[in-house]
């Protein structure tokens, strides 16, 4: 008699285990698309995050650079463009860190295209470096290759103790 | 029947003071273990009956056919389960003795047009005990108890396989008797057995020949096989069947024709108990245990315990295993999903620290703290892309090289126009190269107004394409 409990408890416990296995596994078979599919997305999002990173580490980079040569400052665009130059500081903008990015338009009348690229060149040499982000020229009537050349520049200098 | 599955059987013939015993194996090989007295045969086969004691092969002996009896039943019935109910009383009036004193199964039951048929088999319950003992003193306890008629029937179609239509006459020269079985096709349809013993027929006793003869044409005419045009098959088997001129001094009394199909058994001897141990491991239409119920082997219900505890084993392991992948599959899915979403915090927080990032929305978050930091960052990174100066002076000196007049040139970061005059209008298309190079996207050159000096007035203009902004 008791062997008989045990001999059927036995099958159920094994017919238990097995309907539990066979239910375990379809509902494997349900959800597994729908994971493998969260987890394609989610490595998409990976990617363009890595993406994004390279980019973020890039910038820190370029921050970094000024950052090691914080105590120079931008030269000075009379010296560099004389008296020939009408300069004027158009803004400065407070950036996070301590920096200030100031823009300065350049106006040269009546100067060959060639000096202005030469001015230009100079500019971009000092460090920090000045950065041309718009420039106009326009021809003198008179005389072919010269003119009016109206120049914006870009310069970055650290002004507070920000990091 | 439901038979348990075994890869040994063993067949016991026990019939006239001797004894032939047949191994067979699943594989269809079999072996002769013992043939002789019966009185020897104990120690022979020790180790198979120790084998089927232990539940390792099935022992199959038969019930005779002189202590039993067949009867094709028809009850009047279109169902097969209405006419179950009414076999047994069927039965019962075919038996001269009371249908509760004996052992009884229906066999075959089928539709046959309107009514169902059945073949049953009975055997006295005193005569099947008998039967038990005999092999016990033998020494072997059997596992199934067959009937002879079934076996020499089922066995011969083994050896000689049958037309659907054709009649088979099979006839046992046994030491103690003569079994005739009689079938068509694949049916069998009556067991009879005929008290000649081989010793009476090879004395050369003509009463004894007749009588068998006599015996035989009783049943073909009762069995209503002799109709016109039906050729009917006789295999012979049997200790006897390798006496040719025993056959056939019966095949001559029987006034058996040329054209009669006439079949001998391999090894006819041992048939009986190579059929006995075929059926003991195969299910099969004419399968049939008389000693199932109460009176079963222990042996038997070991085995079929072992075969129970074996199958609830398999499938608790099957279920662990199943229940066992699917757990590590999904705890797989689960940490690598879990790891990919680690790496996109780490990576949001590299990009952007310090911004409170919600999972699911990293790259949405992080790129709205670039947007909001992008004044901060973008006059640091641009100081390292291709300055406008280089374009500027790349303008010029290419202006120069093909005779081209700048009149005005306007250049910002996302847009540029140059407006001048060159020699031919395929000369001022030489600046578009430079625009290019510095990833603008250049328009078409358009024709200006012609000036006094004979030159190609045009204007220019490019732009930066939204990817590369």
């Amino acid at each position: 008699m008791a062997q008989s409990r045990f001999k059927y408890a036995g099958l159920w416990l094994a017919a238990a285990m097995l309907a539990a296995g066979l239910l375990y596994s379809a509902h494997t078979v349900r959800i597994t698309p729908r994971r493998i599919r969260s987890i394609r997305q989610k490595q998409d999002v990976l990617l363009q995050m890595h993406d994004l990173q390279k980019i973020a580490l890039a910038e820190q980079a370029a921050v970094r650079r000024f950052e090691d040569d914080a105590s120079a400052r931008p030269c000075s665009l009379k010296e560099l463009a004389g008296r020939r130059a009408d300069i004027r500081q158009r803004e400065s903008v407070q950036l996070a860190g301590g920096w200030t990015l100031y823009r300065t338009e350049v106006v040269f009348n009546d100067t060959p295209f060639d000096a202005a690229g030469d001015f230009i060149a100079a500019a971009e040499a000092c460090r920090p470096p000045w950065r041309v982000t718009e420039c106009q020229f326009s021809a003198s009537p008179r005389a072919p290759a010269a003119g009016t050349v109206t120049l914006m520049l870009e310069a970055l200098e650290k002004t507070g103790g920000g990091q | 029947m439901s038979k348990l599955r075994n890869r040994t059987g063993y067949g016991v013939d026990l019939a006239g003071g001797r004894a032939v015993v047949v191994r067979s194996a699943s594989n269809r090989r079999f072996e002769t273990v013992y043939n002789g007295p019966v009185g020897e045969m104990g120690p022979a086969v020790a180790a198979a009956a120790t084998a089927v004691s232990r539940g390792r092969a099935l022992a199959s002996g038969c019930q005779s056919v002189a202590a039993s009896l067949t009867r094709v039943l028809k009850a009047p019935f279109a169902s097969v389960k209405k006419a179950g109910r009414v076999l047994p009383s069927l039965l019962d009036i075919q038996l001269p003795f009371p249908l509760e004193t004996c052992i009884y199964r229906f066999l075959d039951v089928r539709r046959s047009g309107d009514h169902v048929r059945a073949l049953a088999l009975a055997a006295q319950d005193e005569a099947v005990r008998r039967r038990m003992r005999q092999h016990e003193e033998a020494g072997m306890i059997l596992t199934s108890l067959d009937h002879e008629g079934l076996a020499l029937w089922t066995e011969s179609l083994e050896d000689y396989p049958i037309e659907p239509d054709a009649v088979r006459m099979v006839v046992s020269l046994g030491c103690e008797n003569t079994v005739l079985v009689a079938g068509r096709g694949l049916s069998f349809e009556s067991a009879h057995h005929c008290p000649v013993s081989l010793d009476r027929l090879r004395s050369g006793e003509t009463a004894a020949a007749d009588d068998l003869v006599r015996r035989m044409r009783h049943v073909l005419q009762a069995g209503q096989f002799l109709q016109a045009g039906q050729k009917i098959q006789w295999a012979w088997t049997g200790a006897g069947a390798a006496d040719e001129a025993l056959r056939s001094r019966l095949e001559s009394l029987l006034e058996l024709g040329p054209e009669v199909i006439r079949l001998v058994h391999r090894e006819p001897e041992t048939m009986l108990a190579r059929a006995l141990s075929r059926r003991a491991i195969r299910e099969g239409n004419y399968a049939v245990n008389l000693i199932a119920g109460d009176r079963a082997n222990p042996a038997l219900e070991k085995l079929r315990l072992r075969r129970l505890r074996g199958a609830a084993v398999f499938y608790f392991a099957l279920g662990l295993l199943l229940t066992g992948v699917n757990a590590g599959w999904n705890a797989w899915l689960a940490t690598k999903e879990a790891e990919i979403s680690r790496r996109i915090g780490r990576a949001a927080e590299a990009i952007a620290p310090g911004t409170r990032i919600y999972p699911g929305q990293e790259f949405l978050l992080v790129s709205r703290a670039r947007e909001a930091n992008a004044p901060n960052v973008s006059p640091f990174t641009r100081v390292f892309k291709p300055s406008p100066a280089m374009l500027l002076r790349e303008l010029l000196d290419a202006a120069a090289a093909a005779d081209i007049t700048i009149s005005k040139l306007s250049l910002r970061p996302d847009a540029a126009t140059v407006t001048g005059a060159s020699e031919t209008w395929a000369g001022c298309e030489k600046l578009s190269p430079v625009f290019t190079t510095y990833g603008f996207m250049v328009s078409e050159p358009q024709r200006e107004d012609a000036g006094a000096d004979e030159r190609v007035h045009f204007s220019l203009s490019a732009g930066v394409s939204d990817g590369a902004k």
